[in-house]
């Protein structure tokens, strides 16, 4: 079924158009749950309110752009919502400035970096930054957005970003999921050679 | 050994694609809920189209009925054989195409049957189960699909005529293919719906991009929830402080009983001051709470003349007080010009609200009223007589009650917001005690400039 055909019959409410349209992105859109969710519980939960507003919207999209991007950018704020619902958003915001010494490791690594080991990664820094940093680096947020969005201060956006930038540099480089490059604005990543 | 190198935006680009590489598969159990929630969602609608559709088609027929000049009457039975009741028909009604919601779990339609037994003269309406085949159509297709049936009544039989009511379901239409309906063109028939069978195979959605690439339309609502922030209010309002005197000339002594005693003495107004703080708690989306403390200085000058002492009558509403006074009101040689003055505090209780005006600039309203309690006054009292000025800070009353109305434009500028406009300050009661009969209530006119600043 075409995606056209899937956008059609799911504004007729045709239960087998929106059944493809879940099947088809669901399990891309419950990654991006579960990066912002702290358990794949939660995650399921921001993907089952994500969907009934993605069914009962859809004659909202217009088709000038993405179907995919739309359905994204609304699980995204269902994420959010999700988050500050439940009150999970503020409590972990707020992160001391630490000093980030890297090493670089110069021994070879494979060129293929599991994603599910980044994904991790990315969970295990605090919910503020890693919030920050999933709207900023991977769904392409400004910095202007994100503030809006999760009610802060652009420049807190920033800042936030940059130790979240900086805390997961860390992580993968301990995780040996990535090399230090070096130059300071120069990455070298490189995937372990256990993966 | 091999390496990426990533240049500026490269640490992005790799998390970003890592992240679209990742999948996860949500449990049934997700999706079944997902459809029930929609599921229950459509009922409702459906719960209340039907209901619509109802009122609508009796309102048609009664409307239709009435305005039947000529009509057939005809006794309708039950199936049970219940009382007959007066119906009334069109003569040769065209057969209704009946819309109706239902449940996409209803494999098999059913078909309301109304039929005329012209014999007994009597009409009777069944529901039944069909057996026959059921076809779903697609949206497009229900267009062709809903014929302008009519019903050929043939008076001479003596059978009776079934006329089959077609049902139309939301996923798709339920059509009964009763053989009576021959009516119904062959090119009409009900094409199928393909299924799982034509599902295609989903072409795999292009990643690296990101939101911005993707470049959809953002019309999608905003869900993020506003939060509601305190905010700190720090404000000084300086103002021109007059006094409005009522006099209860039974009590007016002296020369000049009837006078009005705003007409007997000279005052001026002068400067005064409020400053204080508020903490404001959005009520509503416009409306604010506000509470505070504020301190108040009001003053207002007497003019007088400077005379040798001597001792004054201060009456009072059933005895009287004797107090020295240097001050004479309408004689002397030296003018003088005293000022009556008053330090106050207050608790403002009360609300703003945002008339017109965006998240930049706003214009607002609001009003509150201030307990007040009269720390010290320099208490200047005009005797019954209108003669003299007499010092009396005892028979100023302590605790009062004021109202305040303003009006002001606030101006949002990054962490704070500032405020200004005109305000006007009522002291509800006399200054004085009660025994004291010349009322005198304190008006200040004043301009507020605030600071506020939201509390996170």
């Amino acid at each position: 079924m075409t995606e056209e055909a899937i956008l059609q019959g799911c504004l007729k409410n045709l239960p087998v158009a929106q059944q493809e349209l879940y099947s088809r992105y669901s399990p891309k859109m419950l990654s991006v749950c579960y990066r912002f969710a702290r358990n794949r519980e939660d995650a399921e939960d921001m993907l089952q309110e994500g969907f009934i507003r993605v069914f009962t919207q859809i004659h909202q999209f217009q088709s000038k752009g993405s179907f995919e991007g739309w359905i994204r950018r609304i699980i995204v704020h269902t994420c959010i919502n999700h988050l500050k619902k439940h009150k999970k958003f503020n409590d972990s915001v707020d992160i001391s400035t630490q000093a980030y010494t890297l090493q670089v490791r110069e021994e070879s690594v494979p060129s293929i970096i599991q994603a599910k080991q980044v994904i991790e990664c990315i969970r295990t820094l605090p919910l503020g930054y890693r919030t920050v940093l999933n709207l900023f680096a991977i769904e392409g947020y400004s910095h202007r957005e994100i503030a809006t969005v999760l009610d802060i201060e652009e420049s807190t956006s920033r800042s936030q970003y940059t130790r979240a930038k900086a805390m997961l540099e860390q992580i993968l480089v301990k995780k040996q999921i990535i090399l230090q490059p070096k130059k300071h604005d120069e990455w070298v990543a490189a995937a372990h050679p256990r993966f | 050994m091999e390496r990426y190198m990533y240049q500026d935006d490269s640490f992005e680009k790799m998390l970003k694609q890592k992240a679209d590489e990742y999948r996860m598969y949500p449990s049934n159990q997700t999706w079944e809920n997902i459809q029930n929630r929609i599921q229950k969602k459509h009922n409702i609608v459906n719960f209340k189209s039907a209901g619509l559709t109802i009122v609508l088609l009796s309102a048609f027929s009664l409307y239709i009925s009435n305005n039947q000049g000529v009509t057939n009457k005809v006794a309708v039975t039950s199936i049970q054989g219940g009382s007959e009741l007066p119906f009334v028909v069109k003569p040769a009604p065209p057969v209704a195409i009946i819309r109706a919601k239902i449940p996409a779990a209803i494999k098999s339609p059913t078909i309301i049957t109304a039929a005329k037994n012209n014999n007994e003269n009597t009409s009777a309406i069944s529901i039944e189960k069909a057996d026959v085949p059921v076809q779903l159509i697609s949206e497009p297709e229900k267009k062709e699909l809903i014929p302008t049936v009519t019903v050929i009544e043939k008076a001479d039989e003596k059978v009776s005529e079934e006329i089959s009511i077609t049902k139309i379901s939301n996923t798709g239409l339920l059509s009964s293919l009763k053989p009576g309906l021959s009516e119904i063109a062959p090119e009409q028939k009900l094409p199928i719906l393909p299924i799982e069978n034509n599902i295609e195979t989903p072409a795999e959605s292009p990643t690296l991009k990101t939101d911005a690439e993707l470049n959809y339309e953002v019309n999608i609502p905003v869900i993020t929830k506003t939060r509601k922030v305190k905010e700190l209010q720090i404000y000084v309002t300086p103002s021109a402080s007059y006094r409005a005197l009522t006099a209860d000339n039974i009590f007016t002594l002296g020369n000049l009983p009837q006078q009005d005693p705003e007409n007997a003495i000279t005052n001026t107004p002068s400067l005064g001051l409020e400053a204080g703080f508020a903490m404001l708690f959005p009520v509503a989306k416009n409306l604010k709470f506000r509470t505070g403390v504020q301190f108040n200085y009001t003053r207002y000058n007497v003019n007088a003349f400077k005379n040798a002492p001597q001792l004054t009558t201060v009456r009072l509403n059933y005895s009287s007080i004797q107090r020295v006074s240097t001050l004479n009101n309408d004689y002397g040689i030296f003018s003088k010009e005293v000022a009556n003055e008053t330090y106050q505090v207050s608790i403002p209780v009360g609300v703003e609200v945002k008339l017109l005006g965006k998240k930049k600039v706003q214009w607002n309203l609001a009003a509150n009223i201030q307990p007040t309690y009269l720390i010290k006054a320099s208490g200047y009292l005009l005797t019954n007589d209108y003669k003299n000025y007499v010092q009396a800070p005892d028979l100023l009353s302590h605790l009062n009650l004021n109202t305040a109305l303003e009006t002001f434009i606030s101006f949002d500028i990054k962490k704070f917001k500032l405020q200004a406009g005109p305000q006007i300050r009522y002291q509800l009661f006399s200054n004085n005690r009660d025994i004291y009969p010349i009322r005198e209530h304190l008006v200040d006119y004043g301009f507020r400039i605030g600071i506020v600043k939201p509390l996170r």
